[in-house]
């Protein structure tokens, strides 16, 4: 429980830190750390499998795409400031949003499930539990998230390259590019 | 299960005979290099040159550490931190021998159900430390090195992931122990071949990986002077040399683990002296010395490839035979066992 | 179990910041305003480092997020693949081919070709 706490708050203060900073760079690594401390939460609760997943996709792959695209836009300092006005309505709304949250968690009627029922019927969310279940029941479901990974990817090149164009011709990337391209692919 | 001060202490004591083996790595490695170069290396400080290391160590903390007045401090230090932790914390999960085989204690220091994941998952986060290196120095070669060398990480992961699954499949299992009990060559000759392709798969991603070799990238000085460790000094730069070289032992003695059979020794010994198959950690580090060997062959062999040669290898050759060696594993298991 | 990783990381990091702090204390301090400017090969640093960099690092790191993803997914399934290995080589085949389908487009429209 104070291991929770503990977690929790570092959480708290990551994700605070993701919306205050100024530097975006900062911003995200405030992100990693939140995300790492939420693998961390999965050890603790023996969801080892999940911990490792959460690491490698979270904080592998999707925070180095985060960190690419930031370095990719590069803002500017007064790119970064917003207006004044802007800043109030975002400050209303995420009040709102809290308190709705808050109170949607107060006065939900339903009661929270026996932990350790949970728990034991997740067996630490084992890998070959996921596998039972995800290559079972929801056989349909796996493959749809294949068809889904296969439109972002096509998603993400015709936005990148919207003509078929080669690379620039005169670079040296360009032409060394394409002596080799030549008779393999 | 030992108690947490003797897994803090174990702990401790990895991190301390890992950063020993890296100081003498660097020599050992200078070593060879001049001996394949017919030259000498360095030979002059102790006997072989042994006291050079101690000398290189004592040099980095006395040298002036130099934070570039453009850079951002806070990640500046942090990189070389991220790096060197992961890096270590990563070894934590290698089994080293059979439970209760080193003086009664374990011979690592967490035993997981998924200690390859959690291998494959910790040093994949080293990335940042290359990545915000380059970042915080805020100077032109560092952030292209730093740039190309995650690329290139994250693009070699992908063969990483893929190979090992022919290791999975035929282990069942992810906990490092189970599979090195297992030797997953023993189980039918049918698999060798694909395993065998995705043994080669997994060497190669892995020296991708920990930056070496041909794969030297972010440390192609005619192009981009040292690439993110441009801006670097002192002992914040020899951290990140602690890190590359425990990286690669944790390469060596995780491949050792997956495909050789970690710290199991040959059987064939047995008869002479019972139990020496058994032995504690000798057998790893044998292992993991012929890898460390490899690497450094390589270094002295090969020239590096150009960036596109690279991303290209990785994404076309290695990803096509790394996912190919894994189903035809599986078909192998599913239509001929 | 989990006691044994926090103790891993702090070893870990105890040696990091170990080793920066022996360094800041014992190493001189007589930086000049050449020694702390940026290196560019001698002649006097210019602009800024953080230029925009080319789109194609973007790409790359969409791409390899969406066949870690595939590949997470396989770990499951190869550690349970001994239980119904032609079933479970069944789906991975068609899950493979829907991923194949992208991948030779990639490779057609020269994504991989720098």
């Amino acid at each position: 429980m104070i291991t929770f706490a503990v977690l929790a708050v570092v959480m708290v203060v990551g994700a605070l830190g993701v919306v205050l900073l100024r530097q975006p760079v900062h911003a995200a690594l405030s992100l990693v750390g939140t995300l790492l401390t939420l693998a961390v939460v999965f050890v603790t609760l023996q969801a080892h499998f999940l911990a490792a997943i959460q690491v490698i996709v979270y904080g592998g792959a999707i925070m180095v795409l985060f960190l690419f695209v930031i370095m990719l836009l590069n803002l500017k300092e007064e790119a970064t400031k917003t207006r004044a006005a802007y800043r109030w309505v975002a400050y209303g709304v995420g009040v709102i949003a809290a308190a709705a949250i808050a109170v949607g968690a107060l006065l939900d009627p339903r009661q929270a499930p026996d932990a350790l029922a949970v728990s034991e019927a997740l067996r630490g969310g084992s890998p070959e539990l996921i596998a039972e279940v995800l290559f079972g029941e929801f056989m349909l479901a796996f493959q749809l998230v294949g068809v889904l990974l296969l439109t972002g990817m096509v998603g993400a090149v015709a936005l990148v390259q919207r003509h078929n164009e080669p690379p620039r011709p005169g670079t040296p990337l360009a032409d060394a590019s394409r002596r080799d391209a030549r008779g393999t692919r | 299960m030992d108690p947490l001060g003797v897994t803090f202490l174990k702990a401790l004591a990895l991190c301390t005979v890992l950063l020993g083996a890296f100081a003498y790595m660097t020599l050992i490695e200078r070593r060879l290099l001049g001996r394949m170069q017919h030259r000498y290396g360095p030979n002059r400080l102790g006997p072989f040159g042994l006291l050079q290391p101690i000398a290189d160590a004592i040099k980095s903390v006395f040298k002036e550490d130099i934070v570039v007045s453009a850079a951002d401090r806070f990640v500046y230090v942090l990189a070389p931190m991220i790096s060197i932790t992961f890096a270590l914390a990563a070894f934590g999960a290698i089994p080293g021998g059979p439970a209760g085989s080193l003086f009664g204690f374990d011979p690592w220091i967490v035993d997981l159900d998924i200690g390859l994941l959690y291998v494959l998952a910790v040093t994949s986060i080293g990335v940042y430390g290359i990545f915000l290196g380059g970042w915080a120095s805020n100077s032109k070669y560092p952030l292209l090195g730093s740039l190309r060398s995650s690329a290139q990480i994250i693009s070699y992961e992908l063969g990483l992931g893929l190979s090992v699954l022919s290791v999975i499949m035929i282990a069942g299992t992810l906990n490092l122990r189970a599979i090195v009990e297992l030797n997953v060559w023993s189980v039918s000759p049918w698999l060798w071949p694909p395993l065998a392709v995705a043994f080669g798969a997994f060497v190669i991603s892995a020296i991708a990986e920990v930056n070496r070799t041909p794969f030297d990238l972010p440390e192609a000085e005619q192009e981009i002077v040292a690439g993110y460790l441009t801006e670097y000094s002192s002992i914040k730069w020899a951290l990140y040399q602690m890190a590359e070289y425990v990286n690669m032992m944790t390469a060596s003695a995780f491949i050792s683990t997956l495909f050789l059979g970690g710290y199991k020794g040959p059987t064939v010994l047995e008869p002479w002296i019972p139990g020496i198959s058994d032995w504690p950690i000798v057998w790893l580090v044998a292992k993991m010395a012929l890898f460390m060997f490899l690497f450094i062959w390589l270094r002295a062999t090969l020239p590096r490839l150009r960036y596109d040669q690279l991303m290209r290898f990785g994404w076309v050759y290695l990803f096509e035979v790394a996912l190919a060696a894994a189903l035809v594993t599986g078909a192998v298991i599913a239509f001929v066992l | 179990m989990y006691e044994g990783l926090l103790m891993m990381f702090l070893a870990a990091g105890f040696i990091g910041a170990a080793a920066i702090g022996v360094g800041a204390l014992l190493g001189p301090k007589r930086a000049t305003p050449t020694t702390l400017a940026a290196y560019e090969s001698g002649i006097p640093a210019s602009g800024t480092a953080r230029e925009r960099f080319p789109v194609h690092f973007y790409l790359v790191a969409v791409l390899f997020i969406i066949f870690d993803i595939e590949t997470a997914f396989f770990f499951p399934l190869a550690v349970k693949f001994g239980a119904a290995p032609q079933f479970l080589f069944a789906q991975a085949i068609i899950f493979v081919g829907i991923l194949a389908v992208g991948y030779v487009y990639i490779l057609r429209r020269g994504v991989l070709r720098w």
